[in-house]
């Protein structure tokens, strides 16, 4: 058996139980979780207040990642950020709406909406329309989502999950109209048209602890801890590498 | 003379006032009123009280001894009554300190400081008509006094004490020297005993029981209407009102309220106050007349109604509002079009010039770069019979570049007559690649379409396709475009596993689709070797891939297509496109920096301006 | 029926997983079908989708008298024909595709020219839109890195110490992406993870 494979077998062993015993425990002094303030999620907790306030509607769009793909996971903690805003959005004239270029993806959001609906005694408010595939190809994908962001009653989008440069038109239809943009991506290259093009961009891992930062559940803040470790014994097995490299022993 | 204290609202008003100017009541008796046989009806405690306010002298004992005489039966009952209560609450309850006072808010109601004088005085009166246990207490007995201002009854000397100075100058009430005479002239008909309060017909049982009491009353009462003086208003002087209450009283606006002259006296035989003599009567109010607004119908809508009109239309229809920001906005939007449409015909400009000019020259690289090298060494050594997987990824919207990035290796795959394998793991990859394939094989006459390539179509699931495909092609693509068994075919006969491949080429524009090709194909016992042709977009995520040698080689674009076409001495679209992709990009960064600068000095120039203003 | 669901995913899941870190184990018996099921739902998730966005979403656009109802309409018709087209004429027929290819790409390849204007109108005001250092060198990277993989710096070849220069520079944007991609990689394990453990449930609707 290879080396990879065993090792990989270990790393994702010890993180899973580590995170179900973090997620048992109850968090008292001082292993509480500080978070560190990410001003885009800030400011989109403060967008999805004012959307619920003044009646307008939320818009998330989970981009064109495949179900079946290893990207997918940017996706699933858009739709993390789905089931948040669905219920925030409980009290709202307009419930959020999400699109979605994959079929699979297009299905959960029906899911989470219907879900978040159920939590909130709001069923009766539910369309099973306000989660739906708008377009099989990205190009496709992002004209229909341009499409929803026209609406006027549309005035918060938030970009969670794989993108490509074809973003940039989502970024800068909803800059334009004025509307509050949250955008992150796993691709690099969606990250730098986000960067270029939107104000509030969440980079990187960023886009991962964006459920935990919406709803401070236990299972999130666990996953917050085992990544950050993992973040830390992944920087210094590089450095002693480099270091080891260097000094000629690998 | 000296004015009287009303005794309700503590206000001083002028002697020869029979109702307090301020709330109407009826003043107390004058001590130099004429009026015999009101003073008649004055007990004589009370009078000489008043004559004590007035005169600062004491009253002789023998009127004092008169006046006690002339109580009338019921009004001794009550105070015996009352005198009872006292000595009661006396011996049940603690005297203490303030037991004997009066109460706190009697004090109160004190305006100025009685005359030390008077002061003693009264209280000399009123201490003896307590030892007499004619005294009642101070809440009751005011509250008798109000009921009935001057009924010659006793007053106790806290009650008195409250009333405070009735010589105490009152600024709200300015008085004259013509004032005084006019009150020294009205006092001989003055009468100082007021309307009795209580009609005749409405009296209470206690009171009824006293056999000539209506007889005095009722003679009261007509004395009263036979001997009213009349007022002359042009004589008296009209009172300056204080300006808080002028504003309360718009006197402009409405009739005055009528003189005293003009409201009767006479007891209502029908209305609400039917039967109720004395009371306040408010003037005819049919005869009034109120001028109306000159234009009632005419809307006025103040600025501030108009601006929340405006807010509500706004709100009702959105697309239809006319704020008064339109203009600006709609200004806005043109400027922004404005530039929109510039760069976009500078970046057309720059890209047409060099097919419109053929001076424009690009700089061209002289250094190949390794990965292009790499793979085309690698492609040379591929032996001729030996198929290669062509694995397709990437949307119509980027074919434009990867077919003319892929044109020369496609261009030397056939070239050498090596056998190729179309797969695309999206679903108009492999249409795309196909026509670029017979595009190429057109060119060559060596080599047939048909013969060399082999349609695999797509191949659904991505990444777990992906790991079909790695773990057993045959099962995971079965049958070509045209419904044929793929692996029977010339190219692929002797294709059983994926590393019978002479290498997988993936022309792909998501470096993530090269990772999961990394890493299933990796799987393999043997993998096979990767090739990629990628977009300029995903080169520096390509390029650790292949330093690490997990590929083989790379293209990255145009700069790389040309490189390649450089290493082959070939000409192709790269080169000749590579000048207006060169100048493209050029105008692109100076377009971006040209607008860095801007916004910095913009933002520089707002910073200096609000310093400045600050 | 969640607990049922609950139970699926986490057992596919972890066959999925063990197939993949014990290939010896004789788990592709079960891992094998698996996939293939996945594959398979994937592409009827797919068709559900598209079903629902054509018959569902733009015929209820048609039918409620949206603004936009006449694309809706062009959209249903073009999807019938396309169907139409893909069942009677074969996918590897050259009539279908140039279906693809003639209309298809010039479409999306224009669309992809307006990206790039609308890219750099929008890069004018980086630092408009990100007023900190972070912003600001963004900009100077983004201009630099522009003229560098232009092309025009080739003379820089010649002298040594620029090219040895330019050399490191090309390694920045590649060490950078690496470091965001573990960053990524990380978080896609934990929410994988969340998902194998059950902590997240997004299909329990």
């Amino acid at each position: 058996m290879k080396t990879e494979l065993i090792l990989g077998f270990l790393v994702v062993l010890l993180a899973a139980v580590w995170m179900i015993l973090l997620s048992l425990r109850k968090q008292r002094g001082a292993g509480q979780a500080v978070f560190r303030r990410i001003p885009a999620i800030a400011r989109l907790r403060g967008a999805v207040g004012l959307s619920v306030e003044d009646g307008s509607r939320v818009h998330v769009s989970l981009g064109n990642g495949d179900l079946n793909d290893a990207a997918n996971p940017s996706a699933l903690a858009g739709l993390d950020a789905l089931h948040r805003v669905g219920q925030l959005s409980a009290t709202s004239d307009q419930p959020p709406v999400c699109t979605s270029g994959n079929g699979g993806f297009a299905v959960l959001s029906k899911d989470v909406l219907s879900q978040a609906a159920r939590e909130t005694n709001t069923l009766d408010a539910y369309d099973p329309d306000h989660g739906y595939l708008s377009g099989v190809t990205p190009l496709a994908y992002t004209l229909g989502a341009m499409e929803v962001m026209s609406e006027p009653g549309v005035k918060t989008n938030v970009f969670t999950g794989s993108f490509g440069p074809e973003a940039g038109f989502l970024t800068t239809a909803s800059e334009e109209r004025g509307a509050f943009t949250l955008a992150g991506s796993e691709s690099i290259i969606a990250q730098s048209v986000f960067m270029a093009t939107a104000r509030d961009v969440i980079l990187g891992e960023e886009l991962y602890v964006l459920p935990a930062y919406l709803v401070q559940r236990a299972s999130y803040i666990a996953s917050l801890k085992v990544q950050d470790f993992l973040r830390i014994l992944l920087g210094g097995a590089l450095v002693i590498g480099a270091l080891l490299k260097l000094a000629g022993i690998l | 003379m000296a004015d009287l204290r009303c005794l309700i609202c503590n206000r001083v008003n002028d002697a020869s006032a029979e109702r307090c100017w301020y709330c109407r009541s009826p003043l107390p008796v004058s001590s130099d009123t004429p009026a015999s046989d009101a003073q008649e009806k004055i007990p004589p405690s009370f009078s000489d009280a008043n004559e004590e306010l007035r005169t600062g002298e004491k009253p002789p004992d023998d009127a004092i001894e008169q006046s006690e005489e002339e109580v009338p039966e019921w009004l001794a009952r009550i105070r015996e009554l009352k005198a009872q209560e006292e000595q009661v609450s006396r011996q049940g309850s603690d005297r203490g300190p303030g037991a004997d006072q009066p109460p706190e808010w009697l004090p109160n109601l004190s305006r100025g400081e009685l005359d030390s004088i008077e002061k003693d005085q009264v209280q000399k009166a009123l201490i003896e008509d307590q030892e007499s246990g004619e005294n009642a207490s101070a809440e009751t007995s005011f509250r008798d006094s109000v009921a009935r201002p001057v009924t010659g009854e006793g007053v106790a000397a806290k009650d008195i004490e409250a009333f405070g100075d009735p010589g105490a100058a009152d600024t709200t009430h300015p008085k004259s020297a013509a004032q005084g005479e006019q009150a020294a002239e009205d006092e001989a008909k003055k009468i100082v005993e007021p309307v009795f309060p209580i009609p005749v017909d409405d009296l209470p049982d206690w009171l009824s029981e006293e056999p000539d009491l209506i007889e005095k009353i009722t003679s009261k009462a007509q004395k009263l209407a036979t001997t009213a003086p009349p007022h002359d208003e042009d004589e008296l002087e009209k009172g300056a009102l204080p300006a808080w209450l002028k504003t309360l009283r718009p006197l402009e606006a409405v009739v005055p309220a009528a003189s005293e002259q003009e409201i009767p006296s006479s007891t209502d035989q029908e209305g609400v106050l039917a039967g109720i003599s004395g009371t306040l009567r408010s003037i005819d109010l049919e005869g009034r007349q109120i001028n109306p607004a000159l234009n009632p119908h005419d809307l006025v809508v103040t600025p501030a109604q108009q601006a929340n009109v405006d807010l509500l239309n706004d709100l009702i229809h959105p697309a239809s509002s006319t704020s008064l920001t339109q203009p600006v906005l709609n200004k806005k939007m043109g400027g922004k079009k404005f530039l929109k449409a510039f760069i976009a015909i500078v970046m057309l400009l720059s890209a047409l010039l060099p097919f419109l000019n053929q001076s424009f020259q690009a700089v061209i690289p002289e250094l190949f770069p390794k990965e292009v090298v790499d793979a085309y060494g690698f492609i040379q050594e591929i032996p001729a019979g030996k198929p290669v997987l062509i694995a397709v990824q990437y949307e119509a919207g980027l074919a434009g570049e990867l077919a003319w990035a892929s044109e020369p290796v496609i261009e030397n795959l056939v070239s050498r007559g090596i056998p190729m394998a179309v797969v695309s793991t999206n679903v108009s990859g492999y249409a795309i690649l196909e026509e670029q394939l017979r595009r190429a094989f057109t060119n060559d006459s060596n080599n047939q379409f048909e013969e060399k390539v082999i349609n695999l179509g797509y191949l659904p699931g991505g990444t777990i396709g992906l790991i079909s495909l790695v773990r057993d092609p045959r099962e995971a693509v079965p049958f070509s475009t045209a419904l044929e068994p793929a692996w029977e075919s010339a190219p692929l006969e002797n294709v059983a596993e994926i590393s019978d491949f002479a290498a997988v080429l993936l022309l792909t524009d998501n470096p993530e689709i090269l990772r999961a090709w990394v890493e299933q194909s990796g799987r393999a016992e043997i993998p096979p070797p990767l090739l990629a042709v990628v977009s300029a977009q995903a080169a520096p995520l390509v390029q650790p891939y292949h330093d690490s040698g997990q590929i083989r080689g790379f293209i990255a674009g145009s700069s790389g297509a040309l490189s390649y076409q450089m290493i082959r001495q070939v000409p192709g679209k790269a080169s000749s496109t590579f000048t207006s992709y060169q100048l493209a990009v050029l105008t692109a960064a100076l377009l971006i920096f040209l607008g860095g600068v801007v916004t910095l000095i913009n933002t520089a120039g707002t910073g200096i301006k609000q310093k400045g203003g600050g | 029926m969640r607990t049922v669901n609950f139970l699926i995913a986490v057992v596919a899941g972890l066959i999925v997983l063990l197939g993949y870190f014990f290939p010896g184990l004789e788990l592709a018996v079960i891992r094998k079908p698996l996939l293939d099921w996945a594959v398979t739902l994937s592409g009827v998730a797919g068709l559900v989708a598209i079903l629902n966005l054509v018959f569902h979403v733009h015929w209820k656009r048609v039918h409620d008298n949206h603004p936009r109802k006449l694309y809706s309409a062009v959209l249903i018709l073009a999807f019938l024909l396309t169907v139409a087209a893909g069942v009677f004429l074969d996918p590897a027929s050259a009539g279908f595709q140039k279906l693809v290819t003639r209309v298809q790409v010039p479409i999306e390849s224009s669309l992809m020219a307006v990206l790039a204007i609308t890219l750099v109108f929008a890069s004018l005001k980086i630092l408009q839109r990100h007023r900190n250092w972070m912003g600001f060198l963004f900009f100077l990277s983004v201009v630099f890195f522009l003229v560098l993989n232009s092309g025009v710096l080739a003379f820089t070849a010649e002298i040594p110490i620029l090219r040895d220069l330019l050399s490191a520079f090309h390694q920045v944007p590649v060490a950078g992406a690496r470091g965001m991609l573990l960053g990524i990689a990380l978080g896609s394990l934990v929410t994988g993870i969340r998902i194998l453990t059950g902590s997240e449930k997004p299909y329990n609707g």
